[in-house]
């Protein structure tokens, strides 16, 4: 996991996917997305492509570093330096200054090392995969050392190593973080025990009435005497009547069925898709690869939406509704699970058909990279 | 009664072949059923009430259906609630200067979701929407019924529901209050899937293994105008109707089949090691 330190008035962007970490100055937004999809990609020399792709004198300031091999890979132009700390505890430092192109080195036993284009002093931050305006952006991705630099700058008391996650986590995990907002991902490490079960109490909760029940029609009132209303011939003519008492079974229904779901919240909870839309959540969205739903009753019709290009997401993969304000998280028995990172917390994986309450900032991970994000504005 | 009709949204395109027929019965005057098949909306009404006050009933169902939505594109979720909605209040009109008047609805509509087409079918009373998947029929709605109400209880057998002396009465029906809440069903557009849409009329008359059998060997039209005929033929004791809709759809996604099992950590790791540089 790296860490950044945010700054929102700044040119430069810290981009960061699995073991690539980019500090790049970005006067023109517009390339952002070529950055974090050449980051995304995993191949240090396609970065390097799209940074260079407009020759050398247009190609902006930057510091890349891959990390994915016992030896660490860095590039670095311009007003920027990259520090490296081995395992034996050597600093090297590599700085782009009286370079016309770009100076490259090759650290082996690299353990941890900091890219920075002059930052100043504010807390370090977490991020997994994604984009950040930042002018320092850290890497304790192997074993922590004291010397990590994040340690000055967080409060926990002490580094753990990084969670140890589920296979598809969170390399795969897209998120584009706020400049100026607060974690989107794990902060805690796994080995947190106590602080974990402080909050697991709130994600593990499961609610009462969970959706699927909601959804079913409350138990038919046995209609003791069915009362008909017309005197019926020896056979059936088969005309249709509406019985009287009809009426009446409702209203003892009515009285039965929990008030209507009050559209809680306001409609101002959404759910973020990786390609930008927003699902608002007025209404239950169910996700999927090619979602249903079975018999519910008028008034709120979940929302389907298909999710396309994974076969590794289920039919019906997940559910997420509001609930009196909360959003509320349901594994539809997928086949390959669904997971739930709250801010400043390791991933978790749902249990499965089990209501599990989010809090807003949430990622839910379908795996291979599917996430979605709990969002309010 | 033929109808072909294609509909498209993102990456879906579905053909729809669609065929109708409906018959006063053996017994009855009048015929109170009323239907509709055309572009993305095919239903089934079933009016009761006397003096024409059925008739009119269903009949406003369909008006409400074929004046709020239309023909050419794929509805959404909510403007088929919206119609049905529309067509209570209709119906509700109609009761307040005649004779109570009410009827059954059941239908699919092709509606469009966050960019994907899905049918929808929809139900209040006992008229039903049926699943055909080329070899088993399926009823995928479920009666608004005394009879059905007394099923899920466990009071009665289904033997004992298709001879029920209250096998008439039903619990749920448009026009017969202020307010009233369809049971709503979505579902995936994938391949080739076919509704059969009837009034109980038919549902009463012909076991699912009949019915299943001229669908089978017929096309959508010609299958409705067979299972309206063997329907009548086995008694037609009531009006009958029936719809049969058949939709093919393509999809120029993924497999919508079949969830992928995700690899194992070392078969990632395997197939996912980076060239050194």
């Amino acid at each position: 996991m790296f860490h950044y330190l945010p700054s929102a008035a700044s040119e430069w962007f810290a981009i960061v996917h699995a073991d690539l970490a980019l500090l790049v100055r970005c006067d023109d937004d517009s390339r952002i997305d070529e950055y974090f999809a050449a980051v995304g990609g995993g191949d240090i020399r396609t970065v390097l492509d799209v940074l260079t792709v407009y020759g050398i004198s247009a190609t902006p300031a930057f510091a890349l570093v891959d990390s994915s091999g016992p030896t660490a890979h860095l590039f670095v132009r311009g007003e920027c330096t990259v520090t490296v700390t081995s395992t034996a505890g050597e600093t090297v430092e590599a700085s782009g200054a009286g370079v016309s192109t770009w100076t490259e080195r090759f650290v082996e036993g690299a353990a941890s090392f900091v890219l920075d284009a002059g930052s100043e002093p504010t807390t370090a931050l977490p991020l997994v995969s994604g984009v950040a305006r930042s002018t320092w952006l850290s890497s304790g991705h192997t074993v922590a050392t004291p010397a990590n630099p994040v340690v000055s700058e967080k409060p926990a008391p002490q580094i753990a190593p990084p969670p140890v996650l589920p296979p598809s986590l969170p390399a795969e995990n897209t998120i584009v973080a706020p400049a100026d907002s607060a974690a989107e991902v794990p902060t805690e490490s796994a080995s947190d025990a106590s602080n974990s079960a402080n909050y697991d109490r709130l994600f593990e909760e499961t609610i009462v009435r969970s959706v699927a029940d909601a959804a079913v029609l409350p138990p038919a009132d046995e209609p003791d005497e069915p009362e008909p209303v017309v005197e019926r011939p020896g056979d059936h003519d088969g005309e249709t009547v509406l019985s009287d008492n009809v009426a009446k079974l409702l209203a003892g229904r009515k009285r039965e069925t929990p008030p209507a779901a009050a559209p809680s919240a306001g409609p101002s909870l959404f759910l973020q898709l990786r390609d930008g839309t927003r699902e608002p959540l007025g209404q239950p969205v169910i996700l999927g690869r090619s979602p249903s739903v079975s018999k519910v009753s008028g008034a709120n019709i979940p929302r389907l939406v298909t999710l396309t290009g994974d076969d590794d997401i289920s039919r019906n993969h997940v559910q997420v509704t509001v609930e009196g304000g909360t959003v509320v998280v349901t594994d539809l028995h997928s086949r390959n699970g669904t997971w739930v990172i709250a801010p400043g917390k390791p991933p978790q994986q749902l249990r499965k058909g089990e209501a599990t309450a989010v809090l807003v900032g949430t990622i839910i991970d379908l795996g291979n990279g599917s996430t979605l994000l709990v969002g309010q504005d | 009664m033929r109808l072909t009709t294609t509909l498209s949204a993102g990456s879906v395109t579905t053909s729809l072949t669609a065929g109708a027929a409906s018959d006063v019965g053996s017994v009855r005057t009048v015929n109170e059923d009323s239907f509709l098949a055309t572009g993305s909306i095919y239903l089934v009404a079933d009016g009761m009430g006397g003096h024409r006050a059925g008739d009119r009933a269903s009949q406003a169902v369909r008006e409400s259906f074929v004046s709020r939505i239309a023909e050419t594109d794929a509805a959404t979720a909510s403007e088929i609630l919206g119609a049905i909605s529309a067509a209570n209040d209709l119906v509700r009109a109609l009761s307040e200067d005649g004779p109570l008047s009410g009827t059954t609805l059941a239908g699919v509509a092709v509606v469009e979701s966050a960019g994907t087409l899905q049918w929808m079918a929809f139900n209040i009373g006992d008229s039903r929407v049926y699943q055909f998947d080329g070899r088993t029929l399926t009823q995928l709605s479920v009666d608004h019924s005394a009879v059905q109400e007394l099923l899920d209880d466990g009071a009665i057998t289904l033997a004992e529901a298709a001879v029920h002396p209250d096998r008439n009465v039903i619990t749920r029906a448009i026009g017969a209050t202020d307010a009233v809440d369809a049971d709503v069903w979505l579902l995936p557009m994938i391949g080739t899937q076919t509704f059969l849409l009837c009034s109980d009329g038919l549902s009463k008359e012909l076991d699912d293994g009949r019915i299943a059998d001229i669908l089978v060997r017929h096309d959508p039209a010609t299958a409705a105008v067979e299972l309206v005929a063997a329907a009548v033929a086995a008694g037609g004791a009531d009006n009958v109707t029936a719809v049969v809709v058949q939709s093919n759809s393509v999809s120029s996604g993924s497999d919508l089949e079949h969830t992928g099992e995700r690899l194992t950590i070392s078969a990632r790791e395997l197939e996912d090691t980076r060239p050194r540089i």
